[in-house]
């Protein structure tokens, strides 16, 4: 497709979007369904008030502590139990019952553990990442073409500068995808744990106005999100396309 | 087995296998299952020698042998007249960067351009310098890539891939150069122009080839000499001289007047191991 039907496409999807919402706003109330005028206002309102780039600071640096331990930690375990066929399979059957639980479900037991600072917040949001940047990073390494590691060998390559050369590049599309659907996942995991004890923040910030019966700042909260993955999601994209060229 | 070959004065010998032997299995010697059993090979520095044999015969594993990436059983591998491998010497493949190697499939990195892909084996022994940047500058001209240096290895044809990962095997410099069925997968006409490059380039860089092949005309064209495996486990089951003089032509080759002979002999013995 052209670049202009695809700019007329997306423009279609907003469009239609936007007449659902304020036909629902109209029909419903504005109770169940603020206008976006409403909506559009309270971010202006925020934007002035400077709470809306100091809620969003709060919640990415959030969602990057945890993402960044998450992903450290998922590729270790991942790393760790394909180095040593015996670690796997003990392993194997715990990390299949621990990926069951709901890591939202253990928000309660993180705060009873380690209180309502920013150490269970930002277990939370790494507990998410974790599993699935370690499923994505243990599949990936399985796929390292053992003809490409022969052939280095051959050529007199280290094991440092096999991981290097061979083993990263081959499992670094696996980490960036890994990563890519844990997002919205993270940013979720960031909102419920903000939402229990949290002072600011985006989450902070819906929680505070469902006690207040303001739904405009809850939509607000709820669209800053959503906002918030898209970036997260985009700014993904460019650091992938810089770090693998093919 | 069948040798009109006399034993090699041992001076000039490269690469030399006594008894080499691989098995898998028990680790009673009479309960394992041989592929390759009591194997003996001398190879004369700058010597063309092609490998054939029926399917099973062990081909690739005597290449992996050779390249040390796996472990004899039995036997050992001497380079120089120096023990390098052998049953009682852990595999070290690449410790010493003697040996290339030139796989049935190409093996570039798909994430380096044709360049960084010839870079490569140089680049691990540390930051390449300027007369091997010129060096590889011109391996590249002689293998007709040098329009094609920053390209990936998906953008190339198969034969511009095969080229790439020969003048990588050539980029540093290894006096020995296995070859496994390396134009096995190519249509006739890019197999014959690589043929004919592929003897220039061992004409001019003087390298030691071992070149396994199906292709008793590919075989012929070649080698200097061809040996035959067969059976199981595997053996040299004829050795052959090819007196046909050089430079050679590799797609008229069957017009040597000494060509049938050669090719009677090679078939009747692939044949006899096939049947047998």
């Amino acid at each position: 497709m052209k670049k202009q039907k695809m700019l007329l496409a997306k423009t279609l999807g907003l469009v239609a979007f936007a007449a659902v919402w304020e036909f629902a706003s109209r029909w419903v109330g504005d109770y169940w369904v603020p206008s976006i005028e409403q909506v559009a206002g309270r971010f202006w309102t925020e934007l002035l008030a400077g709470k809306l780039i100091a809620d969003l600071a709060v919640t990415s640096q959030l969602l990057l502590a945890g993402t960044a331990i998450g992903t450290v930690l998922g590729c270790a375990v991942a790393c760790m139990l394909r180095l040593s066929p015996r670690l796997d399979a003990m392993m194997q059957p715990f990390i299949t019952a621990v990926m069951s639980i709901p890591k939202l479900g253990l928000v309660p037991l993180l705060v009873l553990w380690f209180g309502t600072g920013w150490a269970p917040k930002v277990m939370l949001v790494a507990l998410t990442v974790l599993f699935i940047v370690f499923s994505l990073t243990y599949a990936g390494l399985a796929t390292v073409n053992s003809r490409l590691t022969m052939t280095a060998r051959v050529f007199g390559a280290s094991s440092l500068q096999l991981t290097r050369h061979v083993v990263i590049p081959s499992v670094l599309p696996f980490i960036f995808t890994g990563l890519q659907v844990a997002l919205p996942w993270a940013v979720s995991a960031a909102l419920v744990a903000e939402y229990l004890s949290a002072k600011a923040g985006i989450g902070h910030g819906i929680d505070e106005a469902r006690q207040l019966s303001d739904s405009v700042g809850v939509y607000y909260g709820i669209v800053l999100a959503t906002v918030l993955v898209l970036l997260c999601n985009a700014v993904l994209a460019i650091i992938r396309k810089l770090s693998i060229k093919v | 087995m069948k040798r009109d070959v006399p034993e090699e004065a041992v001076a000039d010998v490269l690469l030399q296998l006594r008894g080499l032997g691989i098995s898998y299995g028990q680790s009673d010697a009479n309960e394992r299952r041989w592929i390759l059993r009591d194997l003996d090979l001398s190879v004369r520095e700058g010597e063309f020698v092609t490998v054939m044999g029926s399917s099973g015969a062990g081909k690739s594993t005597l290449l992996n042998l050779v390249a040390q990436t796996l472990q004899p059983s039995a036997g050992r591998i001497a380079f120089r007249g120096k023990a390098v491998g052998g049953a009682d010497m852990p595999p070290n493949p690449g410790s010493n960067r003697q040996i290339g190697y030139v796989t049935q499939d190409d093996n570039l990195l798909p994430w380096r351009t044709v360049w960084d892909n010839v870079m490569f084996p140089l680049m691990l022994a540390g930051k390449p310098s300027s007369s091997d940047v010129h060096r590889v500058r011109r391996l590249i001209e002689q293998v007709g890539l040098s329009q094609w240096t920053k390209h990936y290895p998906h953008q190339l044809s198969g034969g511009m891939r095969k080229r790439a990962s020969l003048a990588r095997t050539l980029a540093y410099n290894p006096p020995v150069v296995l070859m496994d069925e390396p134009f096995g997968a190519l249509d006739a006409e890019t197999r014959a122009q690589l043929q004919f490059d592929l003897l220039e380039l061992w004409a001019s860089e003087r390298k030691t080839i071992l070149f396994v092949t199906h292709d008793i005309n590919e075989a012929i064209a070649l080698g200097d000499r061809i040996i035959v495996l067969s059976g199981s486990p595997g053996q040299v089951v004829l050795e052959r001289r090819i007196d046909i003089d050089r430079p050679r032509d590799p797609e008229l080759i069957f017009k040597a007047p000494t060509f049938a002979g050669h090719y009677d002999a090679v078939r009747n013995c692939l044949r006899g191991a096939g049947h047998s």
